[in-house]
């Protein structure tokens, strides 16, 4: 923490007496480069005098009591408390610490201006370089898991990243994102993590209001590496490695090869599919199956039968798969960072380099060069300037396990992929390998399918470019004036393509459907020509941002005022286009067109299609404007108040210019209570009070009261170019509200032994925007959008840092405990059936005083003791009446709210020890009080292939007793309507979530300096972490691991070496 | 001169940004206000489409669920099947919801067009959209009152009740139900003005022409009983559209579709999304299927075989049932009128040129009847083999039982036999339980 080291001061003894009032006069200059400071003011705390240093940064002031302290603050400089033991008339030099070549945890950025922390009301939280190094991942975000207040939930169905809990239904739930100055609206994964000095994110309304109606679910400012002025030629350098391994795909649990044909037996007995014999669509069945159909055909015996089946009992796919699928993966990262400065200029190069090689060989390459330089132009006016470019490709051919497919989503489990001589094997997919092998006469092409080699005739990949150029320009119109102008201009491609080689599976399984044969003369007349299809996605991204800003600090005697004022304008514009090129010849790079106008009868069942066109192109354009302003008035340096306000316009569709305005306010009070003379406590120097209360806002940007159609490409049934109404007008329709208040205590003890922060907050959020359901009469669809619900969240936060042994050998701790609640407050639901209520987490819960996201699930009286069905409660009964469980023969109470499914509790802790130039950090993850729903077997999904069959298969009732020791219901077909729906859906697979993870270990050993000091070297660190290396503690006695019930993510672990010159 | 500056920059960003704030948003996205921006929303194939005579159809005497499937269909399909004690609409899409989608669409469009003035150069636009919209709201509201409504009865069409008549987009608006007669008016109304504008030919059967408006308004002065004038404009449709798919030149694999918009079609529409009421998941009713002579074209290129009995092949929609117009729609009609005038013969020769064109080439010989009532039995016996699982035979239950055709519908459901007596009250389809629930609008009694 070099930067702990702000001042310098020099001092010359003196023989005045201690007691006797007199002057104290000095110099105010800027540290480093040692040029006057003017105009600061300066004042002594307890004598409560004050005055203001001339042009040249001298002053002279009267002293009344010794010992004292003076604080001396000045425009654009970090404020400073000097204590004055004796009277010194002259000679002093006191050099202030510019607020540019500030850094870290002492300023605090919201995007809007950077502010000492002492003068903030907000909720702040600062993740600074040395955090953000701790993790090696390419992209940022994820390098925030484990060392914020942020949680980051893994369920797909909910918001991935959410702080302090979600506060709209409907509306976008992502953080916004901010950029140095400007809301980022590129990819996130182009920000190079090397780049970045430190991250704040912004969390309550007090800090957050400023940037409005986006801020509701929360604002991460994240700032860029900068050079600094009078700063010799610096150099770092950093590389890492990291590697893993290939998936477990034996974590999958899915039922084995042996289960899953006694599940198809089952279904023969039962002349399941049968009638699909028949079909013109000649679906596909599995091999066990076909087998079953030559043994009913009389073509094999029982026991030539059963030596089939056996052979393909011993198969699994998951092995050929591990063996050719997939490989150990490899991630390098280089950076390198050069900066520098005269007096007049500071410049800062940085130039990074990725290359992730997932386990599925899917190649992700980054080049990230970025140049920023600040210029004095003259005494009043500043110029920062910066570009960056970001260039990134990424491809993957291999399928992953889940995206090789014999039927909709499913693989039987016992296909085999590659034969003993190492050639690829086809699957049975999509029709009956029977029809395939006959119906061409040879004529058509190959139909089948070999998953080991078909990828070798595709290529996805996609390209982007990201352009980004800043500038801000900082006139001085005064001593306590700035104006400032800032712009940034961002421009992103990105060309995506997906080639299918006319040997692919797919294009040669387009080019027969679409072919005719006629078997007279065994010509086909191929309606897709021949060739390759090639697919195209380019999508096009410019932002342009401009802001002017006044700023406004000014001190006098007790008072210090800093306030900013400004507008801001944006515009977004997103085009992207998407075209196919049929007959497509890679070499020659020419295509043949189609015919995608008129129908065509397809080959398998003559049913009368169209040939896929799936050529598109849309522009989105986003503009908005804002005004805003914030003020704090900071009396004695130990109580502060602030108020913030802003108001957005945008162009929503169908919203009056009037209404286009959305104001947002919010204000907070600080109290520095370990100034106050009365403040006696030594073993804590730092005590500090905050308070804020606000509002933000949540622009869903496609919300208004009109009726809106959008053009859409053409009909179901003719090319007709048609439009559809995509919002019925609804008059009533209002912004939603989020009030947010935050009570916080900053503490430190003496030495700063434990040092942190608590923080309580509370929000309430109203006039939410949630789905209701509408008259269907109204003919407005089944549910429209209204301003139905509200909720409300409170929640804890603390924030601990103690050093435990502070020797040689040191031991810090860290602890990050969040904890957050939430509950629907109101919600307009007309209830017809319990079902509507029924949530698994994955959606939000219509009920009130549920949690938002809450896990309410048909109570389980356990399995039929007769017939090993699931049973459930009907108007207090037991019942396997489904359709009518899951129904509205259901009343409330035949329902348990089991709790939240995100959690109570979270954080981390985080342990450090280091010793000499070694250091080990191991961080642990954990999450409580929620709930999950653990999968199982779902029978209609299992037998229509729409989805595999789970292992939970092989523990089923088969016999009265079993239901004693198992909740998996029998094996049964026909599967009675709503069967799934009831057993999916019920308490019998509810689990505790609770949870301790180990998140990550890293080893850092720097070299010592002495050593590298001859060779020109600053300082060299090698580094280790190993990652992703598993649960340790579980609440649930499954054995699940929640967040990952089947395939946990791989161990990963990395290597680098840091260097700077 | 510092304030004045900022003062200056502020207010050059306040006088550019309404302007700044006027582009759209998203190119593809519009208030809708011009001819074709509501024209386009009447091409929405999803929406306009779909009328789905479905649940109706479910629960005629046409259509046969094997044992087996019937095991697996959910509650709403079965009560639909077995005309059990209520619906449980509450899928995404039913009769119901989706014929007042179709309605709600060409309620904004006619809100919208009243805007827009009619002038010399968009005359022909401006009537065309104007008739297409009535049109589209006379077809639903037409299959609405067929499906939720007693039998149309003079006597009582006072107070019998109807079906709700939106004629606002609004959706705040609660909804009440109108009487059988109020909503015919309205029905004849739109037909009428359907008229108006429409095409001879439209450039796709998607959309209506004027053959499909006189084929429309015929079809309902059949289900009121007015033979005159069903009569007459069921000829001004076959006038305009004499055309009928000849059979003997349609050569298809065993069990394959129709081709969509053949010559048969003067109106497409299709049924669907009916949980159960696919092709390829009911049956077809056994004596139906025998009722054809193997030289009936028919016989083979509506049915195909399968495990469990016959499947319908015989859709002009693809995968879905067709519930749009057809010419053969209207010469049935055009002779169920002049026979039921008393033309009877007018009325075999008029069922004598459709069937021309269903049997094999040399096979057919004209049907003959000596009486009206000899006449009227073989047309009603025609145009249940000809308009299977158009989503019609329901109606025609209804209606021909009103005048005492006295067909019973039975089920054979395990050991239990199941009748639909004539004119019993479940011919009037329950109204899906939300509406109920969400209007207070009394329920259809069972």
């Amino acid at each position: 923490m070099r930067t702990f080291i702000l001042l310098i001061m020099l001092l010359t003894a003196s023989a005045l007496s201690a007691q006797d009032p007199g002057s104290y006069s000095g110099h105010i200059r800027r540290s480093g480069e040692r040029t006057p400071v003017a105009h600061a003011t300066i004042t002594a705390i307890r004598s409560r005098t004050h005055t203001v240093a001339d042009a040249q940064g001298s002053f002279s002031l009267l002293i009344t009591t010794t010992p004292d302290t003076l604080r001396i603050s000045a425009a654009g400089y970090q404020p400073l408390d000097m204590p004055v033991t004796a009277l010194q008339s002259s000679g002093n030099e006191i050099l202030l610490v510019a607020s540019t070549d500030l850094q870290e945890v002492n300023v605090i950025s919201t995007g809007y201006q950077r502010l000492p922390r002492e003068r903030i009301t907000g909720s702040f939280e600062v993740i600074d370089s040395t955090i953000l190094n701790r993790q090696v991942a390419s992209s940022l975000l994820d390098r925030l898991e484990g060392q914020s207040s942020l949680l980051f939930d893994k369920a797909v169905s909910r918001p991935g990243i959410t702080l302090r809990g979600v506060s709209s239904f409907n509306g976008p739930k992502n953080l916004l994102v901010i950029l140095d100055n400007f809301p980022y609206e590129g990819d996130l994964s182009n920000i190079n993590p090397n780049e970045i000095e430190s991250i704040t994110i912004l969390k309550d309304a007090a800090a957050a209001s400023i940037w409005g109606a986006r801020a509701g679910n929360g604002v991460v400012v994240v700032t860029t590496k900068k050079g600094r002025f009078d700063k010799p030629l610096q150099v770092s350098f950093n590389n890492s490695y990291t590697f893993g391994g290939k998936p477990d795909l034996y974590q999958l649990r899915y039922a084995g090869s042996a289960d899953y044909i006694e599940m198809e037996q089952l279904l023969f007995a039962r002349n399941h599919r049968f009638s699909d014999t028949l079909s013109n669509f000649k679906p596909v069945f599995t091999p066990a199956y076909e087998i079953l159909f030559r043994q009913r055909r009389g073509e094999l015996s029982a026991a030539q039968t059963n030596y089939l089946l056996d052979s393909l009992r011993q198969l699994d796919y998951r092995s050929d798969m591990e063996k050719y699928l997939y490989q150990n993966s490899l991630n390098q990262q280089y950076a390198l960072g050069i900066s520098g400065g005269s007096r007049q200029m500071s410049w800062n190069f940085s130039a990074g380099y990725d290359n992730n090689r997932s386990s599925a060989d899917a190649v992700y390459e980054r080049l990230s060069l970025r140049s920023a330089a600040s210029i004095k132009l003259s005494k009043k006016l500043e110029a920062d300037v910066s570009i960056s470019l970001n260039n990134g490709t990424m491809t993957y051919n291999r399928p992953e396990w889940s995206e090789i497919t014999f039927n909709g989503v499913m693989l039987y489990p016992y296909a085999k992929l590659m034969d003993d001589n190492g050639n690829a094997l086809p699957i049975y997919k999509d029709y009956r390998q029977s029809y395939k092998d006959t119906t061409g006469m040879g004529k058509l092409l190959n139909w089948n399918y070999y998953p080991l080699d078909d990828y070798k005739h595709t290529q996805n990949r996609t390209q982007y470019r990201h352009w980004r150029t800043t500038a801000d320009l900082r006139y001085k119109l005064s001593s306590f004036l700035t104006l400032n102008a800032s712009f940034q201009h961002e421009d992103q491609v990105k060309y995506g393509t997906r080639y299918y080689a006319q040997e692919s599976y797919y294009t040669r399984d387009r080019i027969n459907t679409y072919s005719q044969l006629n078997r007279a003369t065994g010509a086909v007349k191929y309606n897709i020509p021949l060739g390759g299809i090639l697919d195209n996605s380019d999508d096009m991204m410019q932002a342009l941002n401009g802001r002017l800003q006044m700023s406004l600090q000014k001190k006098w005697h007790d008072h210090e005022i800093s306030a900013i004022a400004g507008s801001d304008v944006r515009k977004t514009v997103t085009t992207s286009k998407n075209y196919r090129l049929y007959g497509y010849d890679k070499e020659h790079e020419v295509s043949t067109p189609v015919d995608v106008v008129n129908t065509i009868p397809t080959y398998v069942s003559g049913s009368q299609t169209r040939i896929s066109n799936i050529d598109s192109r849309s522009r989105k354009d986003n503009r908005f404007v804002s005004y805003y302003g914030n003020a704090a008035y900071t009396y004695l340096s130990r109580y502060t108040a602030t108020v913030s306000a802003r108001r957005d316009a945008s162009n929503v569709l169908g919203v009056n210019t009037n209404n286009r305005w959305n104001p947002l306010w919010s204000a907070g009070v600080a109290w520095n209570a370990a100034t106050e003379k009365f403040y006696r406590v030594e073993w804590l120097p730092v005590l500090r009070f905050r308070a804020s209360h606000g509002f933000s806002g949540n622009v869903d940007p496609v919300r208004s009261a009109v009726t809106i159609i959008r053009y859409g490409t053409t009909s179901q049934f003719t090319p007709l170019p048609i439009s559809v109404v995509t919002q019925y007008a609804n008059p009533e329709l209002r912004w939603e509200k989020v009030r947010m208040r935050n009570v916080a205590v900053d503490f430190a003890t003496s030495g700063n032994r434990i040092s942190g922060s608590l923080e309580w907050y509370w929000k309430k959020a109203t006039d939410l925007i949630a789905t209701t359901p509408v008259d269907p009469t109204a003919g407005a669809g089944n549910t429209v959008l209204r301003n139905v619900a509200a909720m409300k969240g409170r929640g804890v936060e603390l924030s601990l840092l103690t050093r435990n042994i502070d020797k040689a050998f040191r031991w810090e701790t860290r602890v990050l405990f969040n904890y957050n609640t939430d509950e629907i407050t109101s919600f307009y639901n007309v209830s017809f059936t319990g079902s509507s209520y029924v949530k698994t987490g994955s959606a939000i819960t219509a009920r009130e005083g549920a949690p938002v996201y809450g896990i309410i699930v048909y109570k389980w009286a356990g399995l039929d003791p007769a017939t090993g069905a699931p049973r459930g409660y009907l108007n207090g009964q037991v019942s396997s009446a489904y359709s009518q469980l899951t129904g509205n023969g259901i009343t409330q109470n035949d329902l348990v709210t089991k709790g939240r499914s995100t959690p109570a509790y979270f954080g981390n802790l985080e342990n450090t020890f280091s010793w000499k130039g070694v250091s080990a950090t191991v961080n642990l993850l954990y999450k409580f009080g929620h709930y999950f729903m653990r999968r199982s077997v779902d029978y209609s999904q299992a037998y229509s292939a729409r989805n595999r069959l789970h292992s939970d298969f092989a523990d089923r009732w088969r016999q009265p007793g079993d239901e004693l020791h198992t909740d998996v219901p029998a094996f049964v077909y026909p599967v009675p309507a709503n069967f799934d729906a009831f057993y999916s859906n019920s308490e019998a697979l509810v689990e505790k979530a609770g949870h301790v993870r180990l998140q990550f270990i890293s080893l850092n050993y720097q070299l010592p300096g002495n050593l590298l000091a001859r060779a020109g070297i600053k300082n060299i660190s090698v580094y280790g972490l190993a990652s992703n290396l598993g649960i340790i503690w579980r609440a649930n006695s499954k054995g699940l691991d929640p967040e990952y019930q089947d395939l946990q993510p791989i161990k990963t672990y990395s290597i680098g070496l840091r260097a700077g010159f | 001169m510092k304030k004045i500056l900022l003062i200056f920059c502020s207010s050059c960003l306040l006088l550019s940004c309404k302007k700044f704030l006027d582009e759209r948003q998203d190119a593809a996205m519009v208030i809708p206000s011009t001819l074709d921006d509501i024209e386009k929303m009447m091409d929405h194939g999803n929406a306009m489409s779909f009328m789905m005579a479905d649940h109706a159809d479910g629960s005629s005497d046409d259509v046969y669920v094997p044992p087996a499937t019937l095991a697996t269909l959910d509650q709403g399909s079965y009560n639909n099947y077995t005309w059990g004690p209520e619906y449980f609409f509450d899928q995404v899409q039913s009769t119901w919801s989706q014929a007042y989608l179709v309605i709600n669409y060409t309620n904004i469009v006619l809100e919208k067009i009243s805007e827009i003035d009619r002038t010399d150069r968009n005359a022909l636009q401006w009537d065309r959209v104007y008739s297409t919209a009535h049109f589209f709201r006379a077809y639903a509201y037409n299959l609405l009152i067929n499906t939720f409504a007693p039998a149309y009865d003079p006597s009582t069409y006072h107070t019998d009740m109807g079906v709700c008549l939106r004629l606002k987009s609004d959706f705040n608006i609660l909804s009440v139900r109108s009487s059988v007669k109020e909503c015919y008016d309205q029905i004849l109304f739109d037909a009428t003005e359907a008229l108006r504008g429409l095409p001879v030919e439209p450039v796709y059967k998607t959309r209506p022409c004027k053959p499909a408006a006189f084929a429309l308004l015929a079809r309902i002065y059949l289900t009121i009983n007015d033979f005159k004038k069903a009569g007459d404009y069921a000829d001004s449709c076959t006038r305009l559209y004499p055309t009928l798919l000849n059979y003997n030149n349609v050569s298809l694999n065993p069990g394959a579709a129709f081709p969509m918009f053949n010559e048969d079609v003067i109106f497409h529409a299709v049924g669907g999304s009916s949980p159960f009421m696919f092709p390829n998941r009911v049956r077809v009713d056994t004596l139906l299927y025998r009722s054809y002579s193997t030289d009936d074209l028919r016989r083979k290129l509506f049915f195909n075989t399968v495990t469990d009995g016959q499947a319908h092949t015989g859709s002009y929609a693809g995968g879905y049932f067709f519930s749009g117009i057809s010419s053969p729609e209207a010469y049935l009609i055009k002779a169920e009128a002049l026979t039921e005038q008393g033309f009877y013969t007018d009325g075999m020769a008029t069922l004598n040129l459709l069937l021309e064109k269903r049997w094999r080439t040399g096979t057919f010989v004209p049907l003959t009847a000596n009486s009206k009532e000899d006449a009227i039995a073989i047309i009603r016996t025609e145009r249940r083999k000809e308009l299977t699982f158009r989503g019609l035979r329901f109606f025609d239950l209804k209606r021909w039982n009103k005048r005492g055709a006295n067909i019973i519908v039975r089920r054979k459901i395990g050991n239990e036999l199941l009748e639909l007596l004539p004119n019993d009250l479940r011919y009037a389809i329950p109204i899906p339980r939300r509406v109920i629930d969400m209007t207070g609008m009394p329920q259809n009694p069972r």
